[in-house]
């Protein structure tokens, strides 16, 4: 492996602006290349001023959705849930938002500059693609999305449409994840070979069915569905259980694996990656509930150009050294560091906390604390994104590096499905010799949705 | 109706068990060759469709994972052995269509339609579908999953 690559000693800051490094750019392939070329960093100022205030529509407020809210810039909220909508009604200061279960009437709304994205997964790429479309600026919920070919048209829905898209990986604003990504990325334990991710197993345990009903009156259910295939009402599945089943959440390996994974390609300057991947999967689902995702499960990804290896084992074993619910360890070539989680929580050794960069080595971006206290890491990412708006600069954790992330376990899951290992080739977006695989570039939409847009729908 | 081998036999006769550990251990030791996929399918259909929820739980995962496992490439080719992948298309055009079933097998059947397809007689049977007001979303989406690549 090319130390320098691995560690990214190449590039001497972490922009907020540009997060994949020259060297990285260049390596990701004819495609990507091509796609960064055509629509450079900075993308085209907006009508916005520095002091001018952003309105925003919020869609899905129930759970981390509603953390997003901004209560006195608010001018429409929309949930299929009545409950979680009159609950986010209730936060709103200003005047009285539009109400609505349908998120096109959101992206309808000409006074609307940005909206959130708080939704279960299937929902993510479909609606910042239709979001893009119509003009707004989007901050998207992880896992950035549920295939590959979603991804890729949220990246082209962006540029196209010069849209700030951050994805809600708030790993990437963590003060904490930044001092372990500096603590590497300055070749401080050598280049790294292997990554070991620990991580709890999917809530999928126990036994029993719950009866299928019809949905409670304050439930769109069709809409909930969406995109997906029909199935019944369960309340197994709404509202947080929806990860346990592929089609809606993937399980853990997506959802929290969209921060662990982030954080892993963050340290090891890969969010370019373009060598193919070798992955390889295993796991047991619980034959006695209703959810599909294994309940354990481990990953291999075996990276080329440069060489390194990721391993995602459910439950794996903590590192002693640094315990905690779910972790990293990293193998240098001289030494090794662990990093705990990787969202708005997150820790690493004392070595990593101390270390301070020399002045002509990398540092990892972090949006300045601004007047007040520091703020937590969500608060942090949601401002990068809000400056972002005015500046037009691509945040933090731009769609392009979430779809990069996302893509891993993406392809584990197809692995773990097909029941075999699966080679992934980032520059084509494609498996490698196996046909079967690439019907699981894409997954269809129920009729009438479309990524092509709001009017197809 | 393709005859089955005693392997076949003793596979579904394991899925069936309300011993969860045993079906669990028989999906996945997966003891048949993928030749055997399509004469399974029929018995696996049943099995989903009956009143034991988890007994059809491990059917529908079977179903899933045999699929697959007959859409492998084949050693030394990209692409998966031709009159096994024929064969079990076929087995699964036979199960989505016959209306006796319950609306979650056919449409079980014809989500893996959308893996397994290949020839005109798939995407003749998908489009027939179409317009039907059960299933005529899930046709609609196996048809273009099979679109998406070809074998």
């Amino acid at each position: 492996m090319d130390a320098n690559d691995a560690t990214g000693r190449d590039a001497a800051t972490d922009t907020a602006a540009g997060a994949l490094t020259r060297r990285e750019v260049l390596k990701a392939g004819a495609g990507a290349a091509a796609a960064v070329a055509a629509f450079p960093t900075i993308i085209p100022a907006s009508a916005f001023g520095a002091n001018e205030r952003i309105v925003y529509g919020h869609i899905g407020v129930g759970g981390m959705g509603s953390s997003h809210i901004v209560p006195d810039a608010c001018a429409a909220l929309c949930d299929v849930d009545q409950n979680h909508l009159a609950a986010a009604a209730r936060r709103v200061t200003g005047a009285a938002p539009l109400l609505t279960d349908d998120y096109r009437r959101v992206l309808d709304r000409k006074d609307i500059d940005a909206v959130t994205i708080g939704t279960p997964d299937h929902w993510h790429a479909l609606m910042t693609v239709h979001a893009c479309q119509a003009g707004k600026d989007v901050y998207s919920e992880k896992p950035t999305c549920k295939t590959l070919a979603e991804g890729k048209a949220m990246i082209e829905a962006a540029r196209r449409h010069k849209r700030v898209v951050q994805i809600g990986a708030q790993g990437r604003s963590n003060p904490v994840a930044a001092a372990a990504c500096n603590y590497i990325r300055n070749d401080q334990i050598g280049a790294v070979k292997r990554v070991e991710i620990w991580h709890p197993n999917n809530y999928v345990s126990g036994s029993g069915f719950a009866p299928e009903t019809a949905p409670p009156p304050h439930l769109n259910w069709d809409l909930w569905l969406g995109p997906l295939a029909w199935r019944p009402y369960s309340p197994e599945i709404v509202h947080f259980h929806f990860r346990w089943l592929m089609d809606s959440g993937g399980g853990f390996v997506r959802d929290r694996g969209n921060h662990a994974l982030s954080i892993v390609l963050w340290c090891l300057g890969q969010d370019g990656y373009s060598g193919p991947v070798r992955v390889e999967a295993t796991g047991r689902p619980n034959p006695q509930r209703v959810y599909d995702v294994p309940e354990t499960m481990r990953v291999t990804w075996t990276f080329t150009d440069p060489d390194w290896t990721l391993v995602w084992d459910q439950p794996g074993t903590a590192n002693p050294r640094l315990p905690g619910e779910w972790g990293a360890t990293y193998t240098g070539e001289r030494g090794d560091l662990v990093v705990l989680g990787g969202d708005g929580g997150c820790d690493t050794e004392a070595k990593a906390k101390a270390y301070t960069p020399p002045a002509s080595g990398f540092k990892a971006f972090l949006e300045p604390d601004g007047d007040g206290p520091p703020p937590d890491p969500t608060e942090r990412h949601r401002r990068n994104w809000r400056r972002c708006i005015k500046t037009r600069e691509r945040p933090v954790m731009d769609v392009e590096i979430g779809v990069k992330v996302i893509a891993l376990p993406i392809i584990a899951n197809a692995a773990y499905r097909l029941g075999r290992p699966l080679t992934f080739d980032p520059k084509t977006w494609r498996f490698v010799n196996d046909p079967e695989a690439n019907r699981l570039v894409d997954e269809p939409y129920r009729r009438p949705w479309s990524l092509k847009g709001v009017s197809a729908a | 109706m393709m005859p089955l081998s005693d392997a076949a036999k003793a596979f579904l006769s394991a899925l069936a068990s309300p011993d969860a550990a045993a079906r669990q251990d028989a999906l996945q030791k997966h003891p048949l060759p993928a030749s055997e996929t399509a004469a399974v399918l029929p018995g696996l259909a049943e099995l989903m469709g009956g009143a034991d929820r988890a007994v059809a739980k491990t059917a529908r995962e079977a179903m899933e994972a045999l699929v697959h496992r007959s859409l492998a490439p084949v050693s030394g080719k990209n692409r998966p052995d031709p009159a096994v992948r024929a064969r079990t298309a076929a087995a699964l055009r036979e199960i989505a269509a016959a209306s006796a079933r319950p609306r979650l097998v056919r449409a079980h059947a014809l989500c893996l339609l959308g893996f397994a397809g290949d020839g005109s007689a798939d995407e003749k049977a998908l489009a027939a579908l179409e317009n039907d007001p059960e299933l005529g979303d899930d046709a609609h989406m196996a048809r273009q999953r099979l679109r998406s690549a070809r074998y």
